[in-house]
């Protein structure tokens, strides 16, 4: 197969016979295609071969053009190669065997399809933006290449309706004519709508769309429209995988390589002066979480959230800007083909291509062990070091390491990806990304020169101010999400769940569960942002309230447990406890993100199952409020008391303890039961739906599930990356002696503690009021009172 | 129950009373890894599984067999999947040898009994 072949990934050498051999440049050591007959004046037709397919030109195409390469003894390759492409194309841009694009000659065209149904809005619109006439007649000239390459022929306005097309596609062909004048809204639907095009054809309309937008807000940067921009970023990383698929290496390249540069970052930008707005974002008491931004990217950046972190590193001297993400499974299925696509292209190629603040860098790909950087303990002033830090490895010989893909482009920057293939997948790194560069950029430098890097790498528009759609499309899948979680699973692992218009997507997702209807009638009009992190925005749901009804009444975690009843004493518990006035409770990778941990943790589990991300608690409802703390088999030496309304940032349960494992399928559930034999069928039935389950449905499964299983309570409640401290209500403590050794220690590190309504009231950074509550875990249960806000 | 009391064994489920192991063992996964991570701490048993603290949580097993040896140093537990994990309490040797590249911070230990009391006394924890 031979269609859409890029000229300029060959090479050509002069054989000894005196014929040109055609290299491919990824395998020198066999020709694929051999030019005959090059020095023949009567020559009137060439058969050239390539990859065992015969290709018919004519002599007045390619006769010139080859000539300069025949008499040639060594032969300079990209020379020729361009030499054969102005001949046959007159100087465009992207040359593919296949029809060419040319500008100077336009022969007419075959009979349009019918336009596709989506189309006919958007054919009565003008496209505001570039406000373009119609284009000259369109002609498709010089060689056809059937899709399967079984019959390649020449082609020209003589013959063009006897090209043998022998794969018909299910949906019309958008024809150029067609595409040009669509405004860029309609090439998306088309995308969308997955309708034909042709690459090549395309990536010009959207060149032409560039360049005139460009142009415009080049004479008046007050036009600058960030919305337009995203979508000509879209549509580019559309033609690219377009190309991709074509296997035209330099198409993708040129499309990226046009997409990065399609984001202005002027002073409106939230992130124009990057250093300034970390800095301005970052909490000083709290500065190991780093600077948090929401509302970012379209569709590939989980919860539209950065965290960003400037950091000294090593033996540096100077601060590092470090960008962290995390992207969705579709966005991170994709990026191996376009990591490889990168790779493949020759490093002078992709140097020369490359958009303009990375232009001539060096790309290096490897994969290295992923390192948490961490500080020395005992010196909190101390830089990042590996030494410091922690590789999450999996015990074995030699262990196995989690590892990333980095990126590096040097002299600018690194972007590391987490790898999802191996032995063992540390599923809650494997959607990671980190990029990092110098900091002190000039102005509008930083962010640019990061997106560059993104865009390059196909990860999209990240540092793009989202658009309304974009929140509201992620308003729409949280809701799925909670609600559904197996559900909506399923569906955002597709590319329409992020490319659909919201209503399409609202309607596809009621017609999969019904029951979402009242959930989008319910509860989407009142869905608010929350803050988790400063600068770190959510989208909460209602979730609490209906949970009380239910018999919810609040979240614990325990502190200080080394064992089924043992406890850490609490001198070793007060510390984290401190920590966690400040920081809030972090999950296992916040925590790790932090690099302000202490040595010897070995957290690997939850990396390897997926949970890490989340925050564990377990669920007290009113029926559980008469069992004793002992039997939460999770209580530790102190209980961490939380409001329930910490779940309206999102969260996922179940009645018993599986680690925090995401995504679980219904055989997997199967599988859990069927191991889980002792477990008596009256509560097995509270665990048959645990995957598709609300937290609303949650507390009615926890208190059946409980109620008929008879053992230690183990149900646990997933909230994401960090419980703010502001949702502690209070600390549990196991007897008074404890009680008066934590308020010693409290004393010594400065920490007020109040007298308030009676209870020894904590008195946290920001005023936050936690009280100090005493219950001997083996004669004592949990008291309703004890989440009263004080 | 102090392990000093149990006989070297075999161990089926279900195990009636609660037996615990007050010691910090090194994980050996076998071919097949069930469990990832290094460490864990004062293992019990009870009924059909047997249960550990790492750092950051609580782990817990199906199980069809445990092997006591050594004096409970070795625990050979062959899951109810069929997998092999084998506990061997931790010394300062075994650490540095198996664990200490597995761990945080590469951290130091001057002798068994300080890196026992490490992970025994929670001071792992911030």
């Amino acid at each position: 197969m031979v269609s859409n072949y890029d000229f300029r990934n060959l090479d050509f050498e002069k054989s000894n016979s005196g014929d040109i051999e055609v290299f491919d440049r990824s395998n020198k050591k066999e020709p694929i295609a051999v030019l005959k007959k090059i020095s023949s004046a009567a020559i009137d037709t060439l058969d050239i071969v390539i990859k065992g397919d015969v290709v018919k030109v004519s002599k007045s195409q390619f006769q010139s053009a080859l000539q300069a390469i025949a008499n040639k003894p060594n032969i300079d390759v990209s020379k020729c190669v361009s030499n054969v492409m102005a001949t046959l194309t007159g100087q465009v841009d992207v040359v593919v065997i296949g029809e060419l694009i040319n500008k100077a000659a336009m022969p007419k065209l075959p009979p349009p399809p019918p336009p596709p149904p989506t189309a006919s809005a958007a054919n009565k619109s003008v496209d505001l933006m570039t406000n373009r006439p119609p284009p000259p007649p369109l002609t498709t000239t010089a060689i056809a290449v059937s899709s399967t390459g079984s019959v390649v022929q020449q082609k020209d306005e003589a013959n063009a309706k006897t090209a043998t097309t022998p794969f018909t596609p299910p949906l019309p062909e958008i024809q150029f004519k067609h595409m040009f004048p669509a405004p860029a809204e309609q090439l998306w639907t088309w995308c969308v709508g997955k309708y034909p095009m042709k690459p090549e054809q395309f990536l010009f309309v959207i060149n032409a769309k560039a360049d005139d937008y460009q142009a415009i807000i080049k004479n008046d940067p007050s036009k600058v429209n960030p919305n337009y921009e995203i979508l000509l970023h879209k549509l580019y990383d559309k033609v690219a995988e377009m190309f991709l698929k074509a296997g035209n290496r330099y198409g993708y390249l040129d499309a990226r390589s046009r997409s990065a540069e399609m984001l202005t970052f002027n002073q409106a930008h939230p992130l124009y002066n990057f250093d300034q707005a970390v800095l301005q974002r970052t909490d000083p008491k709290m500065s190991a979480v780093g600077a948090h931004f929401s509302h970012f990217d379209t569709d590939t950046v989980k919860g539209h959230h950065l965290r960003i972190d400037q950091r000294k590193f090593d033996n540096d001297t100077h601060l590092t800007n470090v960008l962290q993400f995390q992207i969705n499974h579709v966005a991170r299925g994709k990026l191996k083909a376009f990591i490889n696509a990168i790779k493949e292209i020759p490093p002078e190629i992709l140097k020369e291509k490359l958009p303009a603040l990375l232009k001539n860098c060096d790309i290096t790909i490897t994969e290295v062990p992923y390192v948490f950087k961490g500080k020395n303990p005992n010196n909190p002033s101390s830089n990042y070091t590996a030494e410091h830090g922690f590789t999450p490895k999996i015990t074995g010989t030699p262990p196995t390491s989690a590892t990333i893909i980095r990126i590096e482009f040097k002299g600018l920057g690194v972007v590391e990806i987490g790898a999802n293939e191996g032995v063992v997948i540390f599923k809650a790194l494997a959607n990671n990304v980190v990029a990092s560069q110098t900091a002190a950029q000039p102005p509008g430098v930083a962010a640019a020169a990061l997106q560059q890097m993104f865009s390059i790498l196909g990860l999209g528009p990240v540092l793009a101010p989202s658009r309304a759609e974009d929140l509201e499309r992620s308003k729409i899948g949280k809701l799925f999400h909670v609600f559904y979680p197996r559900d909506s699973h399923e569906m955002q692992a597709t590319e329409e769940f992020y490319e659909l218009p919201i209503k399409d997507l609202m309607a596809k997702i009621i017609a999969k569960q019904p029951k979402m209807k009242d959930v989008f009638e319910k509860y989407l009009k009142e869905m608010s942002e929350i803050e988790v992190n400063p600068g770190q925005f959510v989208w909460s749901i209602n979730l609490s309230e209906e949970m009380r009804k239910k018999g919810g009444v609040g979240l614990v975690m325990g502190i200080g447990a080394i064992g089924i009843n043992k406890f850490a004493p609490i001198s070793e518990v007060a510390n984290q406890l401190i920590s966690m006035f400040n920081l809030g409770a972090l999950s296992t990778v916040d925590r790790l993100q932090t690099g302000a941990f202490k040595a010897g943790l070995s957290s690997v589990d939850d990396l390897v199952q997926g949970g890490a991300e989340q925050v564990f608690t377990s669920l007290v409802t009113q029926n559980l409020l008469k069992r004793n703390i002992s039997n939460f088999q999770f209580h530790g030496t102190v209980q961490l008391v939380i409001d329930l309304d910490a779940v309206n940032q999102g969260c996922y349960g179940y009645p018993v303890a599986i680690y925090g494992k995401k995504n679980i399928t219904d055989a997997d559930v199967k599988g859990f039961i069927s191991e889980n034999d002792d477990i008596p069928a009256e509560a097995t039935k509270f665990l048959e739906n645990m995957n598709n389950t609300s937290p609303i449905d949650l507390v009615t499964n926890i208190d059946g599930y409980a109620a008929n299983e008879g053992g230690p309570i183990n149900n646990e409640v997933l909230l994401k990356n960090r419980i703010p401290p502001q949702l502690f209500r209070g600390v549990v403590l196991r007897s008074e002696n404890e009680k008066a050794e934590l308020l010693k220690i409290l004393a010594a590190k400065s920490v007020k503690v109040e007298k308030i309504k009676g209870i020894d009231t904590i008195i946290g950074p920001n005023g936050i009021k936690i009280g100090i509550h005493v219950a001997n875990p083996k004669t004592a249960a949990f008291n309703a009172a004890m989440w009263n806000k004080l | 129950m102090n392990p000093t009391s149990l006989t070297s064994n075999t161990l089926t489920p279900p195990v009636k009373s609660e037996v615990q192991y007050e010691d910090v063992y090194f994980i050996e996964n076998g071919a097949k890894a069930e469990i990832y991570g290094p460490i864990a701490i004062n293992p019990t048993i009870f009924q059909h599984a047997i249960s550990w603290n790492d750092t950051s949580g609580n782990k817990q097993l199906k199980f069809s067999k445990i092997v006591e040896l050594d004096n409970k140093k070795i625990l050979k537990i062959t899951t109810k999947k069929g997998v092999e994990i084998t506990l061997i309490a931790l010394t300062l040797d075994l650490f540095n040898k198996s664990v200490k590249e597995l761990v945080s911070g590469n951290p130091n230990f001057k002798n068994d009994q300080e890196l026992k009391d490490y992970y025994l006394q929670g001071k792992f924890l911030q």
